[in-house]
């Protein structure tokens, strides 16, 4: 089977970080040209959304049509505002500011949900916060009067990445990367109870190494409109080519399409067709994929 | 004080063991420091701690100011007013006698500042302040809107009868610290991510010629290019790595102050205006030179 990849836009200077398919067209953001653009595939046009973003990462759009962001230059997710403006969160967990929030989604009661990894590249300015002593998955919610507080969720990860919540917002899918060679890069799915708090989570997919070194594990993913999941995994490198995994809703892995161009980085679809799965990739470009 | 010297003229102006006292300290960004020849006390702002303290020989600290906004630079004008770089305010800001805070200049042709950084007042009393952008990203000192509306980060005038706001250096990279010299024919502007300093001459209108190359930082220790003060001789005080650098009004760098603390700004001060008061992240220091620095309003 041949899958085709059509690259529609790129490849541009940066790396590309979060993306976001609204209103018709992919929202993405150049992290190091610190831009949020927008494709209209109707007539392959990009159009300038925002400027000085500040290394922006994962995107997920509310319900009042406000954008939040993962800003890692800042160390903070941010909420993109119609009129142009910005809006910071609560940085502080326990009184200590967080680390480089790398992906994020919103559940049904606006609470925003981040993943909170280290990252290798600084915040901007004097180094003077350290990194907390661990990496979680983080919740952002509002207290009685309006004021945002953080939750720490996940007490078991070291390298959260990719965070997906199910349709049904009873599990949250993980991608956990740790880079340790004794440690395998895993999906996991934990089970959320009636208060909002993480379960023991299980296992979905490993990814180990080869005699190349580690599998790098999903960097990004997304769900259909059936709730199957779709993870962009792997790189160049190892020997278990950089593929695009499909999963059911329940976790149960049903295929792997084989990406071509460099290391797929994050997906989603346009739209609810589930008809085409964009897709970023290392080497700067965007790419869709058509599925039948 | 530990002190290197790069030329004779450097123990000139300081002892070759200066004193260095730790006069205040259990800030996380202290900066801004202003001396109040009035009252005999030190002005000062902790960034992080979004707080404006005062201090008072033989007294101690006191907070004037809680939930700042995270004001940064501070100066006097000429009826003796706190203005202030307001950082995550976005603005300038006067402290009035009757306790009230007031918004002196928030916009530039219709946009909001970044984040306006280090200020100073010049004899006829115009207001110059430095607009960087570190208030929108960096980590526990940002605004509540951190968006960026300026193309630029410049350097901002505000005319004596406080109508008119001009931006009189647009080409800067990221502008902190700024000082005149003695006649105030020339104004310098440091740029933290170039570690620089560049010198403007200064027209009669107030705006600027070209800017030129004054001094290129050196030094792998702690510290940048931040806070910046001229003294009665011309002589240029900047921080930078392991400390205070001193250069000539030649650009030569002539020696440094070495402090062991990520140093912020320094302020002249005491009766003899031969105190430099510096402050770091955690600590405001005081050590002695032998000639004056200049009076502050």
């Amino acid at each position: 089977m041949t899958w085709n990849f059509e690259c529609v836009a790129g490849p541009f200077n940066s790396e590309l970080g979060g993306i976001l398919w609204d209103e018709g067209g992919l929202i993405f953001s150049l992290i190091n040209e610190l831009k949020l653009q927008k494709f209209n595939p109707a007539n392959g046009s990009i159009s300038a959304l925002r400027s000085y973003t500040g290394r922006m990462n994962g995107l997920a759009k509310a319900k009042d049509g406000s954008i939040y962001a993962c800003q890692d230059g800042g160390r903070r997710v941010i909420q993109l505002q119609p009129d142009g403006s910005a809006n910071v969160t609560a940085t502080r967990f326990e009184g200590q500011i967080h680390n480089h929030p790398y992906d994020l989604c919103i559940d049904s009661k606006g609470h925003v949900w981040f993943s909170d990894p280290h990252s290798v590249t600084p915040a901007f300015g004097p180094q003077i916060f350290p990194p907390l002593p661990y990496a979680s998955i983080m919740r952002l919610e509002r207290d009685r009067v309006g004021h945002w507080i953080i939750k720490r969720l996940s007490f078991d990860t070291t390298a959260p990445k990719a965070i997906l919540l199910s349709s049904d917002e009873k599990t949250l899918f993980v991608a956990e990367n740790p880079t340790d060679e004794h440690r395998n890069r895993e999906l996991r799915a934990y089970p959320i109870d009636e208060d909002g708090n993480l379960g023991e989570f299980s296992v979905l997919h490993s990814f180990g190494k080869d005699h190349k070194g580690l599998h790098a594990g999903i960097h990004g993913m997304c769900k259909d409109s059936a709730g199957q999941i779709y993870a962009c995994a792997g790189d160049t490198k190892n020997a278990r080519q950089a593929a695009i995994y499909q999963y059911s809703s329940a976790g149960q892995l049903l295929r792997a399409i084989p990406f071509p161009h460099a290391t797929p980085i994050r997906c989603c679809f346009a739209g609810e067709n589930d008809k085409h799965l964009y897709i970023t990739s290392s080497d700067k470009s965007i790419y869709r994929l058509t599925l039948d | 004080m530990d002190i290197e010297s790069y030329a004779p003229e450097f123990l000139d102006i300081i002892d070759s063991h200066p004193p260095l006292v730790n006069i205040a300290q259990g800030f996380t960004f202290a900066e801004g420091p202003v001396w109040d020849k009035r009252t005999n006390q030190l002005f000062f702002v902790d960034i992080i701690g979004s707080k404006v303290w005062k201090w008072k020989p033989g007294v101690g600290k006191e907070t004037i100011l809680n939930s700042s906004g995270h004001m940064n630079g501070m100066t006097f004008d000429h009826q003796g007013r706190l203005v202030v770089a307001g950082w995550c305010n976005r603005a300038i800001l006067r402290f009035e006698k009757d306790g009230s805070i007031s918004t002196i200049a928030s916009h530039f042709e219709g946009k909001k500042f970044n984040s306006p950084n280090d200020i100073v007042v010049d004899s006829k009393g115009a207001t110059y302040w430095t607009d960087s952008a570190g208030g929108l990203v960096i980590p526990g000192m940002v605004a509540n809107d951190v968006q960026r509306y300026l193309d630029y980060q410049g350097v901002y005038r505000l005319s004596p009868d406080g109508k008119e706001v001009s931006l009189v250096i647009g080409d800067c990279t990221y502008p902190n610290g700024l000082a005149f010299s003695p006649d105030e024919k020339l104004l310098y502007v440091n740029d933290t991510l170039l570690a620089q300093i560049r010198v403007f001459d200064v027209k009669p209108d107030g705006s600027m010629g070209p800017g030129r190359v004054f001094h290129q930082l050196t030094g792998s220790e702690d510290g940048v290019a931040d806070g910046m003060k001229v003294d009665s001789k011309g002589n240029v005080y900047c921080t930078g790595p392991g400390g205070v650098h001193v250069i000539n009004p030649a650009g030569k760098l002539i020696g440094r102050m070495r402090i062991h603390e990520h140093c912020t700004n320094m302020a002249w001060g005491d009766d003899d205006w031969q105190s430099l008061y510096i402050t770091t992240f955690n600590s405001i220091y005081r050590t002695r030179i032998n000639i004056p620095g200049i009076e502050t309003w």
